[in-house]
């Protein structure tokens, strides 16, 4: 049990630098943190730059905040925050029982991309370890995984839109059978089967129904994010909040993408 | 028969569109479908081949299964409606053409041809991601808007209204203090604004929100043809353009639905047949809820059809 351990946590530990972006987190005007995933570096004055916005940085504004009013499926993404999932893991390893109720709620209730942490947490749990090795863990996953600080909803949310962790899970799991047979037997027959096996296979299989679309800068609000004319309003309205003036009501319909949002707002010197 | 305007080119899969009779001058007719009731691979097949090749790649040009299927059943619904209404000869759902105004709202490009004479058949269409709507009418401008009932704003409702509605819209909203039924009035607002604009043919850009105000007046109802001249009370609907204040634009005519217990429908109706100052005018309305080639059902005066604004007559 041990050494499968020593193993998880030496992968787990990987490729750390690998995942270089920088986050920065960015205060919306609604409290929450948008995250900007090409992190420049800002570094201009008024004297400078004019008062024209750089459009590169106006699209990341912008892409951020339409984000917000996408409309995503409840069925198809998990909602179900990281912080709550450490809720669960603290709550159930001071029971110390696990089994079908984890294994439910861990599978079902957080999306099989967390699959793997779950199953972590389950291996864990039945050798009795203690709460150190699974921070220990966690962090490892952090590193590996790339998530987000604070772990808060919003975070998550991205998060679980951007990741393409399942091949990743596979080979992890994969390289650690192949070192460690006798002990992956016995894990084999009291837990991971169970638990492995569907895992492995979901993961492996394309994001099962998830219709997210991504938002890029090409994204057009009604027939890439299925918004309607309400939602373009509002999201008008934000971005009139976001860059501080006002956008002309004739022209709100006229937005119909992103770049079209880009455009118009990097062209009026009044955008802050 | 003129064998021109009648193009028997069903394939043998499609069964025959059941017709039906055209709306009378004042009558309107609401289709509306439910996409989560439309499951059938084959069927949705079926409605593709109704599309003209640029529909169909629209439609592919979507993200995703739902906003694809969507885009499907909008124009699928639109094509059969107006292909079942009874003219002088039968009309393939796959031959009608389309064009849209100067502002893009779409109508029937009628193909022309001596001997046929096109009705002059209006229809808008909405739609949310649990609803498809098609109104429709003889010879008066129609717009219509549905909008889930449930649906939340991410903006505060009343900063929203006032940057976009008129300042007495923003009054009534304000006026209301539970946020819940503040939130319903709000949509049923925005409902009606949106299919006055679109009955316009103009949509938001071309005549912003603020420009004019939807008002609710009680008034009383004479019912002549029921014994004892009975009376009730309706909520109609008038519209005051902001540009040209009390003058009330009482050429259209408005209700407000609230349609299979889960949307909010607006609908509005241009007629030029309405006397100014005539009051209480009704709008004769049938509701269909519909899965083209499929099934067919009038919910008029059912549990699925609740008018809260507006004179409405069933």
């Amino acid at each position: 049990m041990a050494a499968v351990r020593e193993a998880l946590l030496k992968r787990l530990r990987v490729n750390a630098t690998s995942l270089s972006l920088l986050r920065n987190p960015k205060p919306s005007l609604n409290g929450l943190f948008a995250l900007t995933f090409n992190a420049v570096h800002r570094r201009f004055s008024d004297d400078v730059m004019g008062s024209f916005l750089d459009k590169s940085e106006v699209t990341d504004r912008v892409v951020s905040v339409v984000k917000n009013f996408q409309k995503v499926d409840p069925s198809k993404v998990s909602s179900f925050s990281f912080q709550s999932f450490l809720s669960i893991f603290f709550f159930t390893f001071f029971l110390n029982s696990f089994g079908d109720l984890i294994l439910s709620v861990v599978l079902e209730n957080m999306g099989l991309r967390f699959g793997l942490l779950g199953l972590l947490y389950l291996i864990f749990v039945s050798s009795g370890e203690h709460l150190r090795t699974l921070m220990e863990i966690l962090e490892g996953a952090h590193n590996q995984f790339d998530i987000p600080e604070g772990w808060n909803d919003v975070g998550v949310a991205d998060f679980l839109g951007k990741m393409r962790v399942e091949q990743q899970e596979c080979d992890l799991l994969d390289s650690i059978y192949d070192e460690y047979p006798k002990e992956s037997e016995d894990l084999h027959m009291h837990l991971i089967s169970p638990i492995l096996f569907p895992v492995a296979v979901f993961s492996a299989l394309p994001e099962l129904g998830s219709d997210e679309p991504l938002v890029t800068p090409d994204a057009h609000f009604q027939n890439d994010l299925g918004l309607d004319s309400l939602d373009t309003v509002e999201v008008v309205m934000a971005l009139e909040e976001e860059f501080g003036f006002e956008i002309p009501d004739n022209e709100a319909d006229k937005i119909s993408t992103i770049n079209h949002a880009v455009e118009f707002i990097a062209s009026h010197p009044q955008a802050k | 028969m003129n064998i021109r305007c009648c193009q028997r080119n069903f394939s043998s899969a499609l069964p025959p569109l059941v017709p039906i009779q055209l709306p009378s001058p004042r009558e309107t007719h609401f289709w509306y479908i439910l996409p989560d009731e439309v499951k059938s691979v084959a069927l949705l097949n079926r409605y593709s081949e109704l599309l003209s090749p640029c529909e169909r790649e629209n439609v592919n040009r979507m993200s995703g299964d739902q906003l694809k299927k969507r885009a499907l059943l909008a124009r699928a619904l639109v094509r059969t409606t107006i292909a079942r209404y009874q003219t002088n000869c039968e009309i393939n759902p796959r031959s009608l053409k389309f064009r849209k105004n100067i502002y893009g709202k779409p109508e029937v490009e009628w193909h022309k041809d001596d001997n046929f004479s096109p009705p002059p058949l209006h229809f808008n269409i909405s739609h949310t991601s649990s609803m498809i709507a098609c109104g429709v009418t003889i010879n008066a401008p129609i717009g219509i808007d549905v909008e889930e009932k449930q649906r939340k704003l991410k903006n505060d409702i009343i900063a929203f209204a006032q940057r976009y509605f008129s300042p007495y819209e923003v009054k009534l909203l304000t006026s209301i203090s539970e946020p819940e039924v503040r939130r319903q009035e709000f949509i049923k607002l925005w409902t009606l604004k949106e299919a006055y604009v679109k009955a316009l043919g103009k949509g938001f850009s071309a005549m912003p929100f603020k420009t004019f105000t939807i008002q609710f007046r009680t008034s009383t109802l004479r019912h002549f043809h029921l014994p004892g001249n009975s009376v009730s009370e309706a909520s109609e609907v008038i519209v005051e353009s902001s540009n040209d204040p009390g003058n009330l634009t009482n050429n259209c005519l408005f209700a407000l639905l609230e349609v299979a217990g889960s949307h909010y429908a607006a609908i509005c109706v241009e007629n030029d047949e309405i006397v100014r100052g005539e009051a209480n005018t009704p709008m004769k309305l049938t509701v269909r809820k519909t899965i083209p080639f499929v099934e067919d059902v009038c919910v008029s005066g059912t549990d699925a059809v609740l008018p809260l604004r507006g004179i409405i007559e069933q």
